[in-house]
């Protein structure tokens, strides 16, 4: 037993589901934090991204970590247009805005069960899946498909590449300001707008590259997207509403978790693991493990 | 006159708090705002920087209309609120206060040599430029909010109570402040509780009740005039 958990090989999962919920849980996070949207239907994005490169791949042979591309740009897109269609108008009347904050929940759930049953009146239900850079390679004792160290090294770099424009870029900057203090992101002159049009746009773009980067390693299916929604709730939770730094943490954290309590159970306990964490931070620390409560003076 | 506020009205939805409010603030002057709690002094102060819509009136800025512009929009024309209350975002560090002061177009180029002459203005926010803005005390985060509004090269600052609830020391440090932002040509409109400090250092003055001006002057005229004495100073 000790031994399984000391091996590499649980380490590698354990850190290559950390960077999948960081990646999906960091959109999730700024959409909320930017414009007080929960989405729920965040999970289904990644689903969407996971059929588009599998189509991509399977009926124009666009190999998948050119596909990254394909996905990134159409998130993106569907993240302005969602932007400019549904929520721009809803937001710029106060009283709609508190509103939409209550329902959120119900039309993005809504919306969400509509994606699914269309995706799988599309797609019929069966899990697809493709082969792609199946060969092992060898690091160290750890032996993985060059499929699967492809997807994690690149959920790692864009997590990475995501929080350094949140640090240096003047829109980065101007999306975390909002998150912080919206009043106090129109007095100093952030573009309300722009920052929360960007904030959509980072979000869907990087749920469908989750997409393609969990298409690389798992099949793809209509309702794959719920149960990551869910664990990117549970992350959004742990590591803080609208905190960036805590969602990375504690999406390694609960990749961690999920991946060690698994090897040391068994898989049908990892739905208990995820939503006892889920309810035990929210009744012991509600504010997030990493979270702190805003000081005012 | 950099600033011209015409008859505007305005307020929180259907609950008017302006009626008709015309004033006007110049280039190289202290302009104070005088009145009660719950005068409208924080209402005007935000409708002026486009956090509050306008109900009624006009408000021109460097000759330009710009009562229905956004915030940002007005920021970018060289309007600045230092908001009641400070407003500083605690989780980001005093830095990245300082360098979200200068996220409008106009401010962004040099803004490093900005900071470093707001650090030489507050030597306390240089010691403290890694810290969160919210662990700072309340008058460091004043000189925060106040360097903030600086680092957006304002033409037009508008301060609303910066000494409420401040040391006598940090009152000081505020007024130096004040001064030396009219010495740089800065127009300032300030709203300030303590009725006799602001006097002093302004060149006009608006007494400002239920949301209307009641008198207007001078500073030291007004500091003479029989309602402000009684209002505020509570003698005849």
């Amino acid at each position: 037993m000790l031994e399984t958990l000391a091996a590499g090989q649980l380490l590698f999962a354990a850190l290559a589901l950390g960077a999948l919920y960081a990646l999906v849980a960091l959109g999730l996070n700024l959409v909320y934090g930017t414009m007080r949207l929960l989405n729920v239907a965040h999970g289904d994005l990644v689903m969407l991204g996971g059929y588009a490169t599998y189509w991509a791949f399977a009926a124009a042979g666009i190999p998948p970590l050119a596909a990254v591309l394909l996905t990134a740009s159409g998130g993106a897109a569907l993240g302005a247009g969602a932007y400019r269609g549904l929520f721009r108008r809803l937001l710029a009347a106060p009283r709609a805005t508190a509103r939409i904050e209550a329902n959120s929940l119900l039309a993005f759930f809504g919306l969400s069960v509509i994606v699914q049953n269309l995706a799988a009146l599309a797609f019929t239900a069966t899990p697809r899946g493709y082969e792609y850079l199946s060969g092992v390679v060898r690091i160290g004792e750890v032996a993985v498909t060059g499929g699967r160290l492809a997807a994690v090294a690149l959920a790692l770099a864009l997590c990475a590449a995501v929080l350094a424009f949140l640090r240096r870029h003047v829109l980065g900057l101007a999306m975390r300001a909002l998150v912080e203090q919206r009043e106090a992101a129109a007095v100093v002159g952030v573009d309300i707008d722009r920052a929360q049009r960007a904030s959509f746009v980072l979000g869907f773009g990087t749920a469908a590259v989750a997409g393609t980067l969990l298409s690389m390693t798992e099949q793809v299916s209509p309702f794959m997207g719920f149960p990551i929604t869910i664990a990117a709730f549970v992350v959004v939770i742990m590591g803080g509403l609208g905190r960036i730094e805590g969602t990375l943490a504690a999406a390694f954290l609960l990749g961690a978790i999920e991946t060690y309590g698994v090897a040391l159970t068994s898989p049908t306990y990892r739905s208990i693991l995820v939503y006892g964490l889920f309810v035990t931070v929210l009744l012991v620390r509600p504010q997030g493990l990493l979270g702190r409560r805003a000081i005012v003076r | 006159m950099l600033l011209e506020v015409e008859d505007l009205a305005g307020g929180y939805g259907a609950a008017r708090v302006l009626h008709g409010v015309t004033l006007a603030a110049a280039r190289g002057a202290v302009t104070a705002l005088l009145g009660a709690n719950g005068a409208g002094k924080t209402t005007l102060m935000r409708t002026l920087a486009g956090l509050l819509p306008a109900a009624g009136g006009a408000i021109r800025f460097a000759g330009a209309e710009v009562t229905a512009l956004p915030a940002a929009a007005r920021v970018e024309r060289g309007i600045a609120l230092v908001p009641e209350g400070r407003l500083v975002f605690p989780a980001l560090s005093v830095a990245e206060n300082l360098r979200l002061g200068a996220i409008a177009p106009r401010a962004r180029a040099g803004w490093r040599t900005r900071a470093d002459e707001m650090y030489a203005l507050f030597p306390r926010l240089r010691e403290r430029a890694r810290q969160p803005a919210g662990a700072l005390s309340g008058g460091e985060q004043q000189m925060l909010a106040i360097a903030r509004g600086l680092m957006s090269r304002p033409d037009l600052v508008l301060l609303d109570e910066p000494t409420l609830g401040l040391a006598p020391a940090m009152v000081r440090v505020v007024f130096d402040t004040i001064e030396r932002m009219r010495a740089l040509g800065l127009a300032v409109l300030l709203a300030e509780q303590d009725v006799r400090r602001a006097l002093q250092a302004a060149d006009a003055a608006y007494v400002i009740e239920h949301g209307r001006v009641i008198a207007a002057g001078r500073g030291a005229d007004l500091a003479a005039d029989a309602r402000v004495r009684r209002a505020y100073f509570g003698v005849d």
